[in-house]
């Protein structure tokens, strides 16, 4: 597809060295428009670093770069230099910026961003211990906070006005310095009062002028009320004003007069003196706030995090102050691109200002598209960017082509919105060429119940028979339209529920993204609660959600028979012991599962919870198909553990989840794979930037509900709050919340057209919209009455042309009904499930380690239990001894390689050590001086310390000869130890190392190439050498020995040998059962084991 | 000497290899193979250990091992003694353009890699000083820079490079001996330090240098050329296979597609060993591997350093440590027990843990004990844990040496005691008691790493070598030993570099991951980069970066002989879409992952129909139903689970939050008991308040605070609010809490606590109900209560009056009367229904019904009223469809 001129005027580089706009109306192809004014940048030369193209949401920055790689396919270079190239969104390009300029920023340069739960978590936590060390610090001054707020219940309500601070760019410190301006007080009221009572009152009757003498008075004792401070009394005689000017004569100047001082100027000045009676409060109030944004800065500045307003915030902060990282930052940009300019808030906007050179500035942007006043955009930052280019004479373009939805659509859209507050009258001009069709493109349908329920039930239930319709008979420019084609979006999710059943009845398959209650979901909670039930079983709730879901599954009634045996928990641990009538099939399950929850608790906090959740799903094939939600949802809820397991442990993990729950539980559900054939249902906010070929705009009678919170802040205001009236039960906002109420009121209505706006043009071929009708109409169905002129009340079919006021016309079809769609032969859910292969775990041998050490190999021919728990498992004993690291090279038995040990060999191996001991040295020279140390000295070819690798079977071992030398023909091969043994034990205590010295035999011929003829151990304490016999036996020899090493290894079965030995064994009676009568060690069956009695009464 | 080059896989480390085989086959010692990390140097071991050679470790070896001889004296400072010597550094010179970071981990961790990389690349203090702008950062920069040197030099530690250069200088003077051969492998850069060792080796032995012909090569092998060195050509080329991309919707859906293609290889004859998964983002994939592998029951290797301060071993001594001087903070102590192997989840401490949680918050180590020997006496372990770490208090006031300090934290082992192990066990569990068994080796080592930044003899507080000690395990990698062989590889793209296996995934392909995000440096930012680079300082600059990833996926892809998967996910854990990454061929044929699941243990259990049976349990309901609460019936209305989770089943849950105990039903409790006492004795009723509230706050450990005081506040208002109100005559004779019980049908007897019964003199009765409530009104509409009407029973059946009236009044936030029956004068404008049979009759036809379908045995989840259901205890295990969307709406 080309450009159109307004496109080409919008991409054209040569206009580059100017400030540029551009208004880009739904359907515009502006991301196309986007994309080209970046590659015609390159091409023209820009370095991608040098410029910067921000965009609203990452997937939009992702997006872009992926089509900016496709647009350089051809140039491989350029595609290379996209590597860095800064496209990111604000938070993106903040948290870079600030990583490269932590010192000046005074951040730590590897803080980690906070996701919005984490966020709200700690907000919610700071704010109520700010309430609690303000209450502790003055109680006084708490209470009387408590007295006056309208809701005191602050916990929620200062992180949501701090919130809006933030996004606004008003550091907490600035709150005390808004004025009431343009307050009207006492004096103001005074002299609105001026002229009255010199009314002549000709022509009112007795009771008349007895009214008005009454009302005047009421009047005049506030007009008397002091200046200077304000009390209760002010308020109780404002109070008795009266609430009506009923009995006076109308038409008349007292009247009027009265009318706007109890209407206009009664409230304002009731405003005002509440602001000043409740001054103290308010210096209170912001005083928390102030000391709130202390202690949660600080505590993230501990946990070297910062949250997504902090980016913004500290990236302003950083630019503003630091002048030289300012320019180097404009200076490096030649170019700024900006994506959905109208969606940005007051902090953002300003970062914009800091960081674009003036004329390097190009912002795309609708105002008519706006719809985040929630999370706090400002269209005007736009709108003043767009008059400020305008009026500069500087580079404007207007893209109102739509390549997106059929003429009649986009004509009903500039119908229904004509002239609506909030939207800018700008054409939709239909530029794609559809097929011609049949049906309208646009539809309207009510249903008329007498209550709303009635009414929004009968609505889903007619939405959908017309999508099953539809699918029959709408033919689309891509073919017959089916389920998937279809969006069903509503304003307000509360009606969802309906309409889902209304889907289920009607065999409409249907993908709900709900957008939020993702810790709701069936899945969601049934893993959250295994893992509490993990962490502690004795949460009967938790455990009993897991017995009752697919992870065990029991009836009901094993359920209610465990729990006669007292706590849930405690009953299944002492299930064996339990003479209960249990079902065999609940009690087959119950085993199994206390067998696999003894199992996972074992592995908690050793492994990922992550992992612990798969191993369960596994076990037990709890189960959900691929590419659904509920598949999704697990998915999203697995990498939430993942990641926990990074910093918590299993116990606060749980406490984590429940708190997020509690906090926020609007996390988003995880969104459902594309694939499928289903209609998706969705929230319009959700569905912004998405387009569909049929779109139905459900529950149009429901709004949802705004206003101001208790608390409130508005960057042109200040802080706001609703305060009790000291003299009576009713509670009003102060000066300032009344200021913002106003604001907010305007702002909503434009934003709620402007979401109708967006609402609509996400339709490309066809637009339904349908409410209930049920007495008086409202919200949007209201407005779409007016506009199109219809009259939905009564029953009622037929297709009207409806004439736009642009003079076009369209056709409508009106369709509305009293009663539910006659029954129909219910069409089987079509939803195209993916077929799922299911694959076997396969056969796994061979585990064994590739390579040991001789030592290992040793002691496990000594004791293959010693083996596995010094060296496979690695733990220590409970000997004092043998406390030391596992030095594999080093010769190594229980009593050798102390420090001593090491320091002998070091001393044999000829090694020169300063602060050698006079035992070691005597050692030393008593081996020298013996006969094979002699012998060694003469011997014709030696080597000592002689380390080798050499493979047995397929394990390489590695091991050290302390001494061998050839003499007279003789290859003789020595090992030393420094045992305390006495001279009588050397035989016994030499066969313990003959293994040993079997396999340095066998790597010696390997070596020398002949076999060793002799071999001894020399025991250096007593001075003895002993022979070992190095003939091969069948029971005994190296490679049986490594056989049987591999093969314990790969069944993991390793037998105690128990034996004189195990006296000295450091895992004698402990790790090791062997002789163990004591329950000195912590047993595995200590997991189960449980006082028999119970602890609980059981049932009640 | 020599230098091969050529593209990756085209056979240099083959020929150098060859090399080897022939000198090792004559029983040469005197050569060594050189390679960059420990890893590569076993794994070549290994391999020729299994062709049959016998040979000492040290012919292949790193560079680093290889100089170690001519260092012994400047023995390399650890990276933990590095980073303490930095911080000290910055602290001693306490520079202002640090003050605003001086204090932060993250910034000493930066500041010393750059040091450490400024040191590498040949780039000393004063370099930095004249080339880059003298901003206050730079300056301070090379401050610390010099400091840090000088604390080197004093300590005699050295700096890799440093340790490089004295080698380099010796070896030149003393020569190589006995080593004459030497090759260098697996290199793509050598730095200048590098360079120059090989240049003195050169000299003295024959050197070959094996480098890729990649980009990333170009450099050093400029300057090889330049120090003499000839390049014959490597001209064997082995085809490499084509590479094939798949993409799945998530990145758990890649990890599944390529345990499924994996499985395929495998049934098709592969060994495991064969296989190889090239990762480059491990905090991206390496659990999810981990976690996806294990679930397809495929044996792995990761060739990974796991994080020392995640391993529980180590969270819970270091925890134990931390609390202690917290003060023995309850929640804390919890948690490092739970920690503990066997103790952490034995019975006692899942009723200990309990036990605490419902008095937190609270510290001290004595109340625990205290605690413990009540409710788990009988469990001498449990109570020697307490004990043990009750031996820590002293440690407070110790100061020792070094050395001692480190035999000190030695003993805290004691703390984490592995559980005897239980036979059979899987490979699974030895792994992580394996792991657990070294963390705590390595928590010591990083003690005796830490001691060695003190002066050995001064003697220090805890309080001084804690901290250290903190920052150390921080920085102490664990790789947990793993020697099998016959495992699937998963390596990082830098290990996998000396590696060639039949089938490579190369996995997470995405902008971001591969190639990875490198975050810009704090200190030396890109412009000072490249200005150092112009003066001949090979420092890295954003290029050299891009062309060091284009070069690991290279060498990536072309370490397969058979076949290379390449993969990335479409969505990111967070659901957003990932951007491809821009090192895939645009013209790949993509293919999409298939749904995929592994044989399960067993099919998903289902529960049977809900609904009790026996004999024997229906006899226990039934015997529920002699004596009934008007309120269980009504729980049993709106949903027959409900009821059997409340009354029945009486599930409890975990304690609540310390915020949370001061609920609707405590506050109701309170105001209850108040109105009780006050109407017996009257008189003013704050003080018979602040009594009941201060003896509840006790007995629920209620704690004090913000919002503790806003419910006490407000419940005092409404109490007074009510006790100035009172209304009913004076004559009428008015009684608080009265128990009652009357017979509603046969077998149906209904137990009521009445909250008021007023009787008048002419024998009349009117009931009230209170309600801590803002509005009653509501109660009369509703159908499924049954209160009203049943207690207007109870005047009539147990107390012998004539019914006048029954009113709800509920008292939160105003008084408010609605009802049943007569409307006297002091309640006009209350909501109050004349009385009428039907309506009594109904009510007791509904009472009858429940009580009859309860001893039936119906228990199904079926809620009357849906928005109930998000107040209700088991919202969460009824499994009611509908429930799910319901609370999300209400979220
Ligand atoms: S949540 Fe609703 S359905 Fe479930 S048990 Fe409670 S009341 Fe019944």
């Amino acid at each position: 597809m080309d450009f159109t001129p307004r496109q080409l005027d919008a991409i054209d580089v040569s206009k580059a060295g100017q400030d540029t706009c551009v208004v880009a109306g739904p359907g515009s192809g502006k991301t196309r428009v986007l994309v080209e004014r970046y590659r015609r940048l390159v091409e023209a030369g820009v370095p991608p670093q040098r410029i910067l193209a921000i965009t609203f949401t990452e997937k939009a920055a992702r997006n872009m770069k992926e089509r900016l790689a496709e647009s350089f396919r051809e140039m491989p270079e350029r595609r290379r230099e996209l590597e860095q190239a800064n496209v990111s969104t604000i938070h993106g390009f903040c948290a870079r910026l600030l990583r490269e300029n932590a010192v000046a920023a005074g951040i730590d340069p590897e803080f980690r961003v906070l996701d919005a739960r984490q966020a709200t978590i700690m907000q919610r936590q700071a704010a109520s211990d700010t309430l609690d060390a303000l209450f502790d610090a003055d109680p006084e001054a708490m209470r009387r906070l408590m007295r006056g707020l309208a809701s005191p219940d602050l916990e929620g309500a200062i992180p949501d006005v701090y919130d809006t601070m933030r996004a606004a760019g008003v550091p907490a410190g600035e709150l005390r310095g808004f004025e009431m301006d343009g307050a009207i007080g006492l004096p103001e009221l005074r002299n609105a009062m001026g002229a009255l009572g010199q009314e002549n009152l000709f022509g009112w009757n007795a009771s008349q002028v007895e009214r008005l003498q009454e009302v005047l008075a009421a009047a005049l004792r506030v007009a008397e009320l002091p200046d200077g401070p304000v009390t209760a009394g002010h308020f109780r005689v404002i109070g008795q004003f009266p609430t009506s000017l009923a009995g006076l004569k109308r038409k008349t100047d007292s009247y009027t007069r009265l009318m706007a001082i109890k209407d206009d100027v009664l409230p304002d000045v009731y405003r005002t003196l509440i602001t000043e009676y409740y001054s103290r409060e308010r210096a209170t109030l912001i005083a928390v706030i102030e000391r709130f944004d202390r202690l949660y800065s600080e505590r993230k500045r501990r946990m070297g995090t910062l949250d997504y307003a902090d980016l913004e915030a500290f990236a302003v902060g950083l630019l503003d102050e630091n002048k030289g990282i300012r320019d180097h930052v404009r200076e490096q940009f030649q170019h700024v691109l900006m994506d959905e300019f109208q969606d940005t808030n007051g902090q953002q906007s300003k970062l914009v200002d800091l960081l674009r050179a003036p004329n390097r500035f190009y912002a795309v942007g609708d105002i008519n598209q706006s719809i985040y006043g929630f999370r706090h955009a400002d269209p005007e930052v736009f709108r003043a960017y767009r008059d400020r280019v305008e009026s500069d004479g500087k580079h404007l373009v207007e893209l109102v082509e739509n390549w997106r939805s059929r003429a009649g659509i986009l004509c009903a859209v500039e119908t229904i919105l004509h002239l609506a507050r909030g939207i800018e009258p700008r054409p939709l001009v239909a530029a794609k060429e559809f097929p011609q069709k049949l049906e309208a493109p646009v539809e309207v349908i009510a249903a008329i119940a007498e209550t709303q329920e009635a009414a929004l039930d009968l609505e889903a239930r007619w939405v959908a028979r017309r999508i099953v319709e539809l699918t029959e008979s709408l033919q689309l420019e891509s073919g017959q339209a089916g389920f998937g084609d279809i969006a069903v979006l509503v304003r307000n999710s509360e009606v969802l529920p309906m309409f889902t059943r209304a889907f289920e009845q009607a065999g409409v398959p249907y993908l709900l993204n709900q957008g939020k209650g993702f810790f709701e979901t069936r899945e969601v909670v049934d893993l959250t609660h295994l893992l509490r039930a993990i962490s502690n079983p004795r949460d009967e709730i938790s455990l009993a959600g897991v017995l009752r879901s697919p992870f065990t599954g029991i009836s009901d009634e094993a359920l209610m028979r465990l729990k006669t045996a007292g706590n849930l928990g405690s009953a299944l641990r002492r299930l064996d012991h339990l003479e209960m009538p249990f079902d065999p099939e609940d009690l087959r399950k119950l085993l199994r599962f206390r067998e696999q929850l003894v199992r996972w608790r074992e592995a908690r906090d050793v492994v990922g919870f992550d992992r612990l959740l798969m191993r369960a799903i596994n076990k037990t094939g709890y189960t959900s198909d691929p590419g659904s939600r509920a598949a999704g949802n697990i998915e999203k809820f697995l990498a939430m553990a993942r990641e926990a397991s990074t910093r918590l442990t299993l116990a606060e993990f749980v406490e984590e989840i429940a708190l997020m729950r509690d906090a926020d539980a609007r996390d988003a559900d995880a969104p459902p794979e594309d694939a499928v054939n289903a209609v998706r249902i969705m929230t319009i906010h959700a569905a912004k930037g998405l387009e569909f070929p049929v779109v139905f705009l459900a529950a149009l009678h429901k709004g949802i509900q705004t206003g101001v919170g208790q608390l409130a802040f508005s960057p042109r205001v200040g802080l706001g709050a609703k305060w009790r009236n000291p003299a009576c039960e009713d509670e009003k906002g102060d000066w300032y919340h009344a200021e913002i109420r106003e604001e907010a009121g305007r702002r909503e209505i434009e934003e709620s057209n402007r979401l109708f706006y967006v609402a609509m043009t996400r339709a490309e071929e066809h637009l339904a919209f349908s409410y209930s009708s049920f007495g008086k109409r409202k919200e949007w169905a209201a407005a779409l009455e007016e506009a199109l002129g219809l009259d939905l009340s009564v029953p009622q079919q037929r297709v009207q042309l409806v004439d736009a006021p642009n003079g076009d016309r369209f056709p409508l079809r009106v369709f509305a009904a009293n009663a539910p769609p006659a029954p129909r032969e219910r069409t089987a859910p079509a939803a195209t499930t993916v077929e799922i292969q299911i694959v076997a775990p396969p056969a796994v041998h061979h585990q064994h380690d590739s390579a040991a050490s001789v030592t290992s190999v040793a002691l496990f021919a000594h004791c293959p239990r010693r083996y596995y728990l010094e060296r496979y498992l690695g733990w220590r004993g409970v000997n004092p001894r043998n406390l030391r690291q596992n030095q594999e090279d080093e010769p190594d038995d229980e009593l050798d390689a102390t420090g001593f040990g090491l320091q002998v060999h070091a001393l044999l191996a000829g090694q020169s050590i300063d602060d050698a001991t006079a035992e070691a040295r005597k050692l030393v020279t008593a081996f020298h001086a013996s006969e094979l140390g002699l012998r060694a000295a003469h011997a014709s070819r030696s080597e000592r310390e002689a380390d080798f690798l050499m493979a047995v079977e397929d394990i390489v071992l590695r091991g050290q000869i302390d001494l061998w030398f050839e003499e007279a023909g003789e290859l003789v091969l020595v090992d030393y130890k420094t045992d305390e043994v006495k001279a009588r034990d050397v035989a016994v205590r030499a066969e313990f190392y003959a293994p040993q010295l079997r396999l340095y035999a066998m790597a010696l011929e390997r070596i020398t190439g002949r076999f060793p003829h002799k071999a001894f151990v020399y025991f250096l304490r007593p001075g003895v050498a002993a022979p070992i016999t190095l003939e091969r036996t069948l029971l005994d020899d190296p490679e049986s020995l490594v056989r049987d090493f591999r093969q314990a290894q790969s069944t993991l079965d390793f037998p105690l040998r128990e034996g004189e030995h195990c006296r000295r064994c450091p895992y004698y009676r402990g790790l090791c059962p062997a002789g163990s009568t004591v329950a000195d060690v912590v047993h595995a069956s200590a997991v189960n084991r449980e006082d028999l009695g119970g602890d609980e009464a059981g049932l009640g | 000497m020599r230098l091969l080059t050529g593209p990756a896989g085209s056979g240099k480390t083959f020929t150098v290899l060859e090399g080897l085989r022939a000198a090792l086959g004559r029983k040469d010692s005197s050569v060594r193979l050189l390679v960059p990390t420990a890893t590569m140097a076993q794994h070549l071991r290994n391999e020729m250990a299994r062709q049959g050679f016998v040979f000492s470790p040290s012919v292949i070896q790193t560079l680093s091992r290889f100089i170690e001889s001519w260092t012994v004296d400047l023995p390399q400072v650890s990276e933990p003694v590095f980073h303490l010597l930095v911080e000290k550094c910055v602290r001693r010179l306490n520079h202002p353009a640090f003050a605003k970071v001086a204090h932060l981990a993250g910034f000493h961790t930066k500041l010393a890699q750059v040091i450490e990389e400024c040191s590498a690349a040949g780039c000393d203090v004063g370099l930095l000083r004249e080339q880059l702008p003298a901003s206050a950062l730079t300056r301070a920069l090379a401050d610390v820079f010099e400091e840090v040197k000088r604390e080197l030099d004093t300590q005699k530690l050295g700096l890799r490079a440093t340790r490089l250069g004295v080698a380099a200088a010796r070896i030149a003077k003393a020569g190589t001996e006995p080593v004459k051969t030497i090759w260098l492998d697996g290199f793509f850069s050598l730095t200048d330090p590098e360079l120059a060792v090989i240049e003195a080796m050169a000299k003295q032995a024959d050197v070959t240098v094996a480098l890729p012909s990649d980009e990333i090569a170009a450099a050093t092998r400029a300057r090889l050329l330049a120090i003499g060195c000839e390049e014959p050509r490597i001209t064997h080329e082995r085809v490499r296979p084509k590479p094939k991309l798949f993409v799945a919707p998530g990145i758990e859906r890649e990890a599944d597609e390529i345990a499924r293609r994996i499985l395929e290889e495998v049934a098709a004859g592969r060994s495991f060993r064969e296989i190889g998964i090239i990762v480059r983002s491990p905090e991206v994939y390496v659990a999810l591997l981990r976690a996806t592998l294990e679930r397809f029951g495929i044996p792995a290797r990761f060739y990974f350093d796991s994080i020392l301060t995640e391993q529980p071993a180590v969270r819970c001594l270091a925890g134990a440590v931390d609390a202690m001087l917290g003060g023995w903070d309850h929640e804390q102590t919890l948690r490092i027990m739970k920690l503990a192997p066997g103790v952490g989840v034995s019975a006692p401490m899942d009723r200990f843990e309990f036990q605490v949680r419902e008095r937190l918050p609270g510290a001290g180590l004595e109340a625990l004990q205290q605690l413990a020997t009540e409710v788990c006496a009988d469990d001498q372990w449990f109570l020697r844990m307490l004990d043990r770490m009750a031996e820590l208090d002293a440690w407070r006031l110790l100061t020792l040496k070094p050395a001692e300090w480190c035999a000190q934290f030695a003993t805290l082992r004691a703390l984490y005691r592995p559980v005897r192990p239980r036979d059979p066990v899987s490979r699974e569990t030895t792994m992580e008691w394996r792991s657990q068994a070294q963390a705590l080796d390595a928590f010591e080592a990083a003690a005796a790493e830490t001691a060695r930044f003190f002066d050995p003899e001064t003697k220090l507080s805890l309080e001084q070598f804690w901290p250290a000690l903190k920052a150390a395990l921080r920085l102490t990698p664990l790789r947990v030993a793993d020697e099998r062989r016959d495992v699937v590889h998963v390596l990082s793209a830098y290990e996998a570099r000396q590696w060639e296996l039949p089938v490579v995934f190369v996995c997470g392909l995405v902008e971001g991951q591969f190639p990875r995000y490198h975050p810009p440096d704090p200190f030396l930012a890109e412009q000072f980069r490249r200005r150092l680079k112009e003066h001949g300082v090979r420092i890295r600059t954003a290029d050299d970066v891009e062309r060091e990833e284009r070069f690991l996926f290279d060498s990536a892809l072309s370490r397969a002989t058979a076949s290379v998967i390449l993969s990335y996910p479409k969505n990111d854990a967070r659901g957003e879409q990932n951007l491809p990454s821009l090192f895939l061929d645009p013209e790949e044929a993509v293919t999409a992952s298939r749904p995929v699941r592994v044989q399960l243990g067993e099919a998903a259990a289902v529960a049977p129909a809900s609904v009790i049976r026996s004999a024997d349990l229906l006899r226990v309901l039934e015997q529920t139903q002699a004596e009934v609460r008007p309120t269980a019936l009504e729980s049993y209305l709106q949903c027959p689970f409900q009821f059997f989770g409340r009354y029945t089943l009486r599930l409890k849950g975990a304690p609540e939050r310390p915020e949370e105990r001061l609920g609707f039903l405590e506050r109701g409790i309170i105001v209850h008991r108040v109105i009780a006492e006050w109407l017996t004795v009257r008189g003013p009723i704050e003080e018979i308040f602040n009594r009941i509230f201060h003896e509840m706050t006790q007995a629920k450990f209620i704690p004090a605070g913000y919002k503790t005081e806003l419910f006490r506040a407000g419940m005092l208002a409404d109490l007074r609010r009510f006790a100035a109100s009172e209304c009913w005559p004076a004559d009428y004779q008015s009684e608080g809490e009265i128990a009652c019980r009357f017979e509603l049908a046969s077998g149906l007897g209904i137990s009521a606590r009445i909250d008021r019964l007023l009787k008048t003199p002419d024998g009349r009765g009117f009931v009230i109900d209170y309600k801590y409530s803002p509005t009653s009104k509501d109660k009369v509409a509703n159908q499924n209560l049954l209160q009203g009407p049943l207690y207007w029973l109870a005047v009539e059946r147990a107390f012998g009056l004539q019914p006048a009236g029954m009113y709800y009044c509920s008292l939160r936030d105003g008084l408010e009367y609605a009802g049943w029956g007569e409307q006297p004068a002091w309640l006009a404008g209350a909501t109050i229904k004349a009385f009428s049979r039907e309506w009594l009759e109904s009510a007791i036809e509904r009472s009858v019904r429940a009580s009859q379908e309860i001893t039936a045995g119906r228990v199904e989840p079926a809620p009357s009223d849906l928005s109930k259901c998000r107040l209700c205890d088991f919202k969460d295990i009824c499994r009611y469809q509908g429930v799910a969307v319901a609370m999300a709406e209400g979220a």
